[in-house]
């Protein structure tokens, strides 16, 4: 039975390798589909500085190749949160607030990314993006020589649209490392307080397919 | 939290840029150094005259004193003279002279808008206190010789610090005295501790405060600003103080959003309104 099952794998040869998570390392343009998330830690600038985190899923696929790059049309989902501490407003110091500014970004993105080199390890890709943003404002304060005091929350949900730029570096098969930056597009309608300024972060990319 | 406004006045740089430029200024505009005395500097005054003020030698005007004339590019003193130029010539506000406030370097006003903390029961401090004796021992006196001003029509117009200023400056009123502005409008300050204090010191002196006051802020900066902001006018409403002719707005927008709509609501509230 064992020689049998042998015989049989010796027919069918080697086992086909798995397609690879990322484009092609030869430069084909191979039609398939890729996967990947991002997850980044962020710095930022809205009403105040903030930190955050972003994830971003992106589906992409080879558009054309040549000599040293290939291009991939992207389109996404990220989620991003920012939080403004006051303990990142140092001019608030001595001053007995409490709270934070949150704030939430939805986006669908879309764009294009170059990877580069010989074996497509570099990434350069830009995007635009839109969505939700939710902001929310959330303090208390005492001032208790004066006898005042009080909470607040204050909240609005907008509509925003932005740019952002991804410098990418594929490690391994499956992980990579990234550097964004991005800002939304100001309009007469928006506000940075309410959806942010511009932030930069730096993070992992994990190529799923 | 007035210092939140210091720094984010740079954003609100960049938003005054996405602003729509001030209205046309109508009359003579004018560029002016003076040298102070009590602070021992240079201020930079900018005036603006209406149209026809020499051929109405009679005719006494209001004056507006604009603070932050030129800070950061949100050009408050144009702003305010565009304003006032279209009304008047609409004839929907009386006409007025305008005299902007300013520095050689407009970053000086940090020196001269924001009360001492602790404040100082006799005013003898620097910061604003040093800053009100500079405006009503130099600055008016000079500015009232030289041009036709009615003294009871005074109007002090501020945005940021220059709001805090402003707030302050309408807590001075000290009885029998009549108030230095019969108008104050404080557009998105930052209500510290200290600028209660300076309210209730004037409460312990006098029940009364015969001001056209307007104040005004910005919903975007948040929670924060918006808990001293309706403390302040909270506190005012329970005091009734005599005479005082208080309104307030809340504008969907930021820091330097909130310049022209609140200027313009704050002038129609103390110019086209009368005296108290």
């Amino acid at each position: 039975m064992s020689a049998f099952v042998l015989a049989l794998a010796l027919l069918a040869g080697p086992p086909a390798p798995a397609p690879a998570p990322h484009v092609a390392e030869s430069g084909e343009k191979d039609g398939r589909l890729h996967l990947q998330l991002a997850g980044d830690v962020l710095y930022g600038i809205g009403g105040q500085s903030f930190l955050g985190a972003q994830l971003h899923l992106q589906a992409s696929t080879a558009i054309w190749s040549a000599g040293r790059a290939t291009g991939t049309l992207d389109l996404g989902v990220q989620l991003q949160y920012g939080n403004e501490p006051t303990w990142l407003a140092p001019w608030l110091k001595g001053v007995d607030i409490e709270g934070a500014t949150h704030r939430t970004q939805v986006v669908l993105s879309a764009g294009h990314t170059f990877h580069m080199g010989k074996r497509r390890r570099v990434q350069l890709g830009t995007h635009v993006y839109g969505g939700l943003n939710h902001w929310l404002s959330s303090y208390s304060l005492v001032y208790p020589m004066e006898d005042v005091s009080g909470s607040a929350k204050v909240a609005r949900s907008t509509f925003v649209v932005g740019g952002e730029l991804t410098i990418g570096y594929r490690f391994s098969r499956r992980l990579g490392g990234n550097l964004i930056m991005g800002a939304p597009f100001p309009t007469r309608r928006s506000s940075s307080y309410v959806q942010g300024l511009a932030f930069v972060g730096v993070g992992l990319t994990i190529h799923l397919r | 939290m007035d210092r939140t406004f210091a720094l984010t006045s740079t954003l609100a740089l960049a938003l005054a840029a996405c602003g729509p430029e001030p209205l046309p200024a109508t009359g003579t505009l004018s560029t002016e150094t003076f040298h102070s005395d009590i602070v021992d500097d240079d201020y930079v005054l900018r005036v603006r005259l209406p149209p026809d003020y020499d051929a109405q030698a009679d005719v006494q005007y209001p004056l507006v004193i604009q603070l932050d004339p030129t800070f950061v590019g949100l050009e408050q003193y144009a702003i305010t003279v565009g304003l006032i130029s279209q009304h008047a010539a609409e004839g929907d506000w009386p006409e007025a002279i305008v005299v902007g406030v300013d520095y050689p370097d407009p970053g000086t006003r940090e020196r001269d808008y924001v009360p001492e903390t602790p404040a100082d029961p006799d005013y003898g401090g620097e910061g604003a206190d040093r800053f009100h004796r500079v405006l009503r021992d130099e600055i008016l006196p000079h500015v009232e010789a030289q041009w036709h001003v009615d003294p009871s029509q005074r109007i002090l117009i501020g945005h940021s610090n220059g709001a805090v200023f402003a707030w302050y400056s309408a807590f001075r009123h000290a009885p029998p005295e009549p108030p230095l502005f019969a108008g104050v409008i404080a557009a998105d300050a930052g209500l510290d501790e200290v600028l209660f204090t300076h309210e209730r010191w004037h409460a312990e002196r006098s029940d009364a405060l015969p001001i056209r006051l307007y104040a005004a802020r910005a919903v975007y900066n948040g929670a924060g600003q918006k808990i001293g902001f309706d403390a302040m006018i909270d506190r005012l409403l329970e005091r009734d103080y005599q005479g005082l002719e208080l309104a307030y707005d809340e504008f969907e927008t930021d820091h330097g959003g909130v310049v022209w709509p609140a200027f313009e609501a704050g002038l129609e509230h103390v110019l086209a309104g009368g005296q108290p």
